[in-house]
């Protein structure tokens, strides 16, 4: 999408969300723990780190705008403050006991995406992520 | 049993038995926490987004991070283990 302009670039992008909804119902069917989704994320993770990281020559790259010459000075400590609190939160869930009594997220995170649809949606939640995080 | 066991036990007792949260479990308090932290995340990213706020949006703490190669390459680290975790591993 990096050298599209207009209408172009309305449909690239179109076929780029059409592309990762599709990869997401199909990699959605994947059970956690198998080698199928493992070789779904690894394979997706590498085409859009590869993507926009420009690993490939000649490969259109994403538009990117300036990147901020400052991370907001102290105002970036609160969230920081907030990861710590929250990597805190789950260190204690993680080392509590009974585990059952102290899930961690990603305990909790099993059951919720058990069905095929909540996997498919996981998916694409974290695809996006990955274009969006290629756009800063 | 050990006695900071016998402590803690005992502490926690009486601070469910001051507030009257006998009833509720440490699953619930414990999930609690994460929704209160999700919730102070939506809260501060609206807060950053906000024209004049001193704390600075998600998106620029982000375009902040991957400003250069290495740190591009971190975040889209972290970004692909989450994937990994949480689609593929648990």
């Amino acid at each position: 999408m990096g050298r599209l302009r207009g209408p172009g670039r309305g449909a690239a992008a179109a076929l780029v969300f059409l592309a990762a909804a599709g990869f997401s119902v199909f990699a959605g069917h994947f059970a956690p723990l198998t080698a199928p989704a493992e070789f779904a994320v690894l394979a997706a993770g590498t085409a859009v780190i590869a993507w926009a990281l420009r690993l490939v020559p000649r490969a259109p790259g994403p538009r990117r705008g300036p990147a901020p010459d400052s991370s907001g000075g102290r105002g970036a400590l609160v969230w920081l403050a907030l990861l710590l609190v929250f990597t805190g939160w789950e260190l204690y869930a993680l080392f509590a006991s009974p585990a059952d009594a102290h899930p961690t997220v990603s305990a909790l995170s099993g059951p919720l995406l058990a069905p095929h649809w909540h996997r498919a949606a996981a998916y694409l939640v974290w695809l996006a992520g990955g274009l969006w995080l290629a756009r800063r | 049993m050990h006695t900071n066991t016998v402590l803690y036990t005992n502490t926690v007792q009486y601070i469910n038995t001051a507030l009257h949260i006998n009833d509720i479990t440490s699953r619930s308090i414990t999930i609690a926490g994460y929704l209160l932290l999700a919730a102070a995340t939506v809260l501060l990213e609206m807060y950053a987004r906000r024209p004049g706020a001193r704390v600075p949006s998600f998106a620029r703490l982000c375009g902040y991070l991957m400003r250069d190669r290495w740190g591009r390459l971190g975040v889209f680290l972290l970004w692909f283990w989450l994937g990994w975790h949480f689609l593929a591993r648990s």
